[in-house]
């Protein structure tokens, strides 16, 4: 996806971060930290 | 299926009912690169529009109104039904879902006050939460919820003790995983007797009232009272399994546990005298063909070496095979289990590598830095490690009616047990 992303829109800066645990697990710090640092966030789940 | 309603639900609980979000087709798991990269290339299969243009316009169009409201979903549930007549009634019960597809006892309001004489609990006490899976947003049910469904699965009064044992555990029968799993039921204690749960021959089959009605109430409850069992929607098994019907709901023969050998129950620190029902997860029984050449412990082994490493084992022991261990050496349970534990072990390779569950679900921990998978993770591919995580991962039960020297096992891993007395 990032570097679809990164082909069509490369512009705009597209970084992929790992969340923490399982899907089932929250991660505040990931979400600060993009709150922080980030302008949107795509979230990619599945299996 | 594309997991539309999980993925609602999940906003809903966490209070963002109208979240953006867009979809691909479904599984992704194993798939090459190039496939994945035509998904996102291709149309989002519930909308129809391209997916790359949902995402860009998710991120970058402003929330409208309806968008930033934010808030849970309200049910309002009508307490009673409309009268209809009994094939009618039976006919709604299935065309809504609210069945396990066979005829259920209808559960008039005089029905579910009898039922309720089991219990001295009030009918508008909270028992607990259920959720299909955890994303999922719990629903909460009151006594008389689990009344109704105890009556829908044909138990008596002097059951609701167990049932609502059961239901207090939290523990939905109808998991939403796409690798359909099953559960178990084991009661222990005095309850077993006095609601004459069949412990002997032909225990875990059809042929008892009590065995076969609590085991089916939990498959209902998990219907009605959480909002599982949705197929496509809350339930996305893809083959569906046939143990969910009942949940391998059996007693324990305590009476013929060999000397030295401890009641599951006791096992998890309660009291001999105390009623409780444990429940666990798993997918599937096998049969263990023996020879009757070797000892026992010795095959047990080879047996338990084909499960996977996600969940756990659980023996079934006929009271004659149970003698048997004790003869060859296990005078406790729990010097078996060590055995069973220490001598079905892989390799950090085969575990790493071999296993959908373990990828998914222990190598996202492991690379957080949870023990003992993180040291497990560093490991050199033909290191030992344990198949089952712990010792605790292998349940023992003693069943059965005497008439051959059989054992079974399943893939089933303890979760938790619930005192049956408090619910009395």
């Amino acid at each position: 996806m990032q570097k679809l992303l990164a082909e069509r829109y490369p512009k705009a800066n597209w970084i992929v971060k790992n969340k923490i645990g399982t899907y089932f697990e929250d991660d505040p710090k990931l979400w600060a930290e993009i709150k922080e640092k980030g302008g949107a966030m795509i979230m990619a789940i599945g299996h | 299926m594309m997991f539309q309603e999980l993925v609602k639900t999940y906003a809903y609980k966490k209070g963002m009912p109208n979240e953006r979000f867009t979809f691909v087709p479904h599984p992704i798991t194993g798939q090459a690169a190039s496939v994945c990269r035509k998904y996102l290339e291709g149309n989002d299969p519930i909308t129809g529009k391209p997916v790359l243009q949902e995402i860009i316009g998710a991120i970058t169009k402003p929330l409208t109104l309806e968008e930033k409201k934010t808030g849970f979903l309200a049910r309002p549930v009508e307490r009673l039904l409309k009268p209809d007549t009994p094939d009618n009634l039976q006919r709604l019960f299935v065309e809504n879902g609210w069945t396990d597809g066979l005829p259920i006892v209808l559960p008039t309001e005089e029905r579910v006050a009898e039922m309720l004489k089991g219990t001295s609990h009030k009918l508008d006490e909270l028992v607990g939460t259920m959720q299909p899976s955890s994303p999922h947003e719990p629903w909460s049910y009151t006594v008389e919820k689990v009344a109704i469904n105890a009556v829908m699965a044909g138990a008596k009064p002097e059951y609701f003790p167990v049932i609502l044992a059961l239901a207090s555990t939290g523990v939905p029968s109808l998991f939403t995983s796409t690798t359909s799993f099953a559960r178990m039921v084991v009661v222990n204690g005095p309850i077993s007797g006095q609601i004459k749960m069949n412990t002997g021959i032909g225990a875990l089959g059809p042929f008892n009232q009590a065995n076969a009605t609590i085991g089916r109430a939990w498959t209902l409850m998990s219907k009605n009272l959480d909002g599982g069992g949705k197929i496509g929607q809350t339930y996305m098994g893809s083959q569906g399994n046939n143990l969910n019907y009942n949940n391998v709901c059996f007693a324990e023969r305590e009476e013929r546990l060999p000397p030295g050998w401890k009641a599951f129950h006791v096992q998890k620190g309660f009291k001999p005298g105390e009623s409780v029902v444990s429940v666990f997860t798993g997918w599937s029984l096998i049969r263990a063909d023996t020879s009757l050449a070797k000892q026992v412990h010795v095959q047990m082994p080879f047996w338990l070496s084909g499960f996977t490493p996600y969940q756990g084992a659980s023996l079934f022991l006929d009271p004659l095979i149970a003698d048997q261990l004790r003869a060859e050496g296990f005078d406790t349970k729990e010097k078996l289990i060590q055995w069973l534990y220490d001598t079905t072990k892989t390799t950090a390779g085969d575990y790493w590598s071999n296993y959908f569950h373990i990828a998914n679900f222990v190598l996202p921990n492991a690379k957080k830095g949870d023990e003992p998978f993180a040291s497990w993770l560093k490991l050199p591919k033909d290191a030992p490690v344990p198949r089952f995580a712990a010792p605790d991962r292998i349940s023992i039960f003693v069943v059965g009616g005497e008439t051959n020297l059989f054992w079974q096992a399943g893939d089933f891993r303890y979760i938790a047990s619930a005192s049956v007395d408090k619910w009395k």
